[in-house]
């Protein structure tokens, strides 16, 4: 008897699990926004998602976006021009650079772009250029403007790094956290500044402020992080002139300091990953000069 | 053990039941997955079937002062997820100085479309398209935009009607099937002439039958001006306030004041406006108001028409040209010393010069709009500005801002101009008191121009 009832029980589960398993499924013939299938999406597909595990939304996805934030979508060609530029600008410069290859875009590369139209305003006017959260997603702003140049004439380098706005300054950056939350650098590095970070009250300092006390830029006073990849993304997107002349008006002090905290850039970079700084900047100033001749409109 | 026994074939088929969601359907409907799905599929097919697409009316505003009414768009949706669109006004895009798309109403711009199932049945416009993100796009001073929606829920489909809900300003919308045999271009092309006639001034002249309206006490009635991305406007948001009579204290009236807010939309034929919600004045409820074009009134729906709102006359420019005084304020330098003999003379047509004998301290052109009564400073090319202390100063924020809007009073018959959040930016030599080179700011002060 006991065993008889087991059985039944053991019968009656096995069916349910059986039956429960058929589920039904969604009688739909709607492509959803998660079923994309243009030649963009393919292209996104093939030299994102498969290689590198990354997702390109370049469609607004409102729950993507900070609630408080109102912005319009990217439009189509300005996708094009900056996924090509993702690979362009940012992945194969790391390819090239890493004694890895393309592993270490694998292992290390921002997995979610999201492509955002406009600008993004705080209440006071000022503009926000991008966001990015814990090296796992950025939000790029501002991207029409790269169609209207493209259209326009052309586009030209200096907009995509330039310190204040540019995109490569900004993707390099965040990069920059990546790399030093996988293998941190020496805590040297931030006993140069140590008394000089501010935190949030950063934005009310000038840069010449900044560029006296030994920091790259304005936000670099935040804390030693910023500090770091302030001192990496922008050195990686300047020419040696362009440095040079950049640095020019710090003090004496600040000068050293500079000098200081990129020689344990240089050395971080070259013990920790094989790579070498001045190299990784000749790759993506080369790139950034060739921008114009490549195709930003065939994209299967 | 028996009672064991009893326990368990007793909870055999609640075990074997419970454990199956294809069970649950079947006893309470369809899952709301399917349903959303439903929807969607219903809403795609409807919306796609419309060979002459669909007139939109459009709210904004999830903010009460950022509720400006309703606006009427054409979209026609296609097969391959693409949408067809048009716009009542004209949509105008800057960058910089630059403009990087100007169409007037009833051009059509196409761009894709989706429907979001994770967050129910939600339309989505999530690829840039210049008309249909007129009402979202922001800028330096206006970050939310005009608070437009992008995405919709779908409540109700009906072949004739859709009704979706936008996400951000949560207001109900409708989707209505055009069948009227027009063409596109020329339907919005005349919505555009009717908005033009009804929303003309910012002020109106009101009875209220019923209220009180001892001198001093009259109905007031006025539209706020807005700025629809670098583009004057008298908002479709009528605020009506009048007073009723509670008693007399001696011989002063004892009133109470009332306040009605009334946004709408022109109705397409040209002979009314409609309320996004129903009002109530003087105890009858408002839905909506007739235009007589002949009167230039309004007339509301309610047996005793109860409110009656008339545009008034258009400012003449000869009230505007002429000799002024000019009292100058701002937080950096102070308020100057009154600057006498201002000139403002006639460019052509709308356009005028304002011009201090000194063209050193006040300088600009701006152009007149007689139906709201204001002076629109020029764009950053065309003036010079002011100096305050020796600097020039600009009245439009070169990346895109809104450019400065000087009123029109006419107390005792003198014409005053004046702007009261004077904004502008100082010029690219000039070094902030924070240190910043070239830094644009605030003015954040006043230029009252009093005609002598």
């Amino acid at each position: 008897m006991k065993n008889l009832f087991k059985y039944i029980l053991l019968i009656a589960l096995v069916t349910t699990a059986w039956s429960c398993s058929e589920e039904l499924k969604s009688n739909s013939v709607i492509k959803a926004a998660e079923e994309r299938n243009s030649d963009f999406d393919k292209y996104l597909y093939r030299e994102f998602t498969v290689p590198y595990n990354i997702r390109v939304q370049y469609w607004l996805d409102d729950k993507e976006i900070g609630n408080n934030d109102q912005v319009i979508p990217a439009d189509i060609e300005s996708s094009k021009i900056m996924a090509v530029l993702l690979k362009y600008l940012f992945l194969d410069v790391y390819n090239e650079a890493s004694p890895e290859g393309v592993d270490f875009d694998r292992k290390y590369a921002v997995r979610i772009f999201q492509f955002v139209g406009s600008r993004a305003y705080n209440p006071n006017g000022t503009a926000v250029l991008g966001t990015a959260e814990g090296g796992l997603k950025i939000t790029l702003n501002d991207l029409n403007r790269l169609g209207y140049f493209y259209k326009t004439g052309g586009i030209d380098p200096a907009v995509l790094l330039s310190v204040e706005a540019g995109e490569f300054h900004t993707i390099h950056h965040e990069f920059g956290h990546i790399l030093h939350q996988t293998k941190n650098y020496s805590d040297e590095y931030g006993q140069i500044s140590v008394s000089d970070y501010v935190l949030d009250s950063w934005s009310e300092y000038t840069l010449q402020e900044a560029l006296d006390l030994g920091f790259i830029t304005a936000y670099g006073r935040n804390n030693k992080d910023e500090d770091f990849v302030e001192m990496y993304s922008t050195y990686v997107t300047m020419s040696q002139s362009q440095w040079d002349t950049y640095i020019s008006s710090a003090s004496a002090a600040g000068k050293a300091k500079i000098a200081q905290k990129l020689t344990l850039l240089k050395d971080y970079l070259a013990t920790s990953w094989g790579m070498d700084l001045n190299n990784i900047r000749a790759i993506i100033l080369r790139r950034a000069s060739e921008i114009n001749s490549l195709d930003f409109v065939n994209l299967k | 053990m028996k009672r064991i026994y009893y326990i368990l074939i007793l909870a055999l088929p609640l075990l074997v039941l419970s454990g199956c969601s294809k069970f649950e359907e079947d006893l309470f409907g369809k899952s709301s997955s399917e349903r959303v799905d439903a929807l969607i599929k219903e809403a795609y097919d409807t919306l796609t079937s419309s060979p002459e697409g669909w007139y939109f009316n459009y709210h904004v505003g999830w903010d009460e002062l950022e509720e400006i009414g309703g606006y009427w768009f054409w979209c026609k949706f296609n097969t391959d997820y693409t949408v067809d669109a048009a716009l009542e006004l004209n949509t105008v895009y800057y960058y910089g100085n630059e403009t990087t798309h100007n169409h007037p109403a009833g051009d059509i711009v196409s761009s894709p479309f989706e429907f979001i199932k994770s967050r129910g049945a939600v339309l989505s416009f999530d690829i840039y398209n210049p008309i249909l993100d007129f009402f979202v796009v922001p800028s330096a001073n206006a970050y939310q935009g005009l608070q437009g929606d992008l995405e919709f829920s779908i409540s109700e489909v009906t072949p004739s009607r859709i009704t979706v809900k936008g996400i951000k300003t949560g207001k109900i919308m409708h989707f209505y099937k055009k069948t009227d045999g027009k063409e596109t271009g020329q339907a919005m092309r005349d919505l555009s002439e009717i908005g033009n006639r009804i929303d003309r001034t910012s002020t109106m002249i009101a009875t209220v039958a019923g209220a009180y309206s001892g001198e001093g006490y009259e109905p007031v009635a006025e539209r706020a001006i807005k700025n629809y991305n670098s583009h004057m406007r008298a908002s479709r948001a009528i605020t009506l306030t009048y007073n009723v009579l509670t008693g007399m204290n001696g011989e002063t009236p004892v009133t109470e004041t009332k306040e009605v807010r009334m946004l709408y939309t022109p109705d397409m034929d040209g002979k009314g406006i409609t309320l996004y919600n129903k009002v109530n004045v003087m105890g009858n409820d408002i839905t909506a108001f007739t235009y007589d074009a002949n009167t230039d009134a309004f007339t509301s729906n309610d047996p005793g028409q109860t409110v009656v709102l008339k545009q008034t006359d258009a400012y003449a420019i000869e009230d505007v040209l002429g000799r002024y005084t000019a009292y100058v304020s701002s937080y950096w330098e102070g308020t100057l010393d009154p600057l006498e003999n201002i000139t403002i003379t006639r460019q052509s047509g709308n356009k005028l010069k304002v011009q201090g004998i000194d063209m050193d301290i006040l300088f600009f052109y701006a152009t007149f709009d007689p139906n709201l009564g204001i002076l629109v400073a020029e764009d950053y090319h065309e003036i010079e500005g002011i100096t305050l202390g020796g600097v020039k100063v600009y009245f439009k924020n070169p990346y895109g801002g809104a450019p400065t809007v000087f009123y029109i009073t006419r107390p005792d018959n003198v014409t005053n101009i004046s702007c009261g959040d004077l904004w502008g930016y100082y010029a690219p030599d000039y070094v902030s008191p924070s240190g910043n080179v070239g830094a644009w700011g605030g003015l954040y002060g006043s230029l009252r121009l009093i005609h002598n």
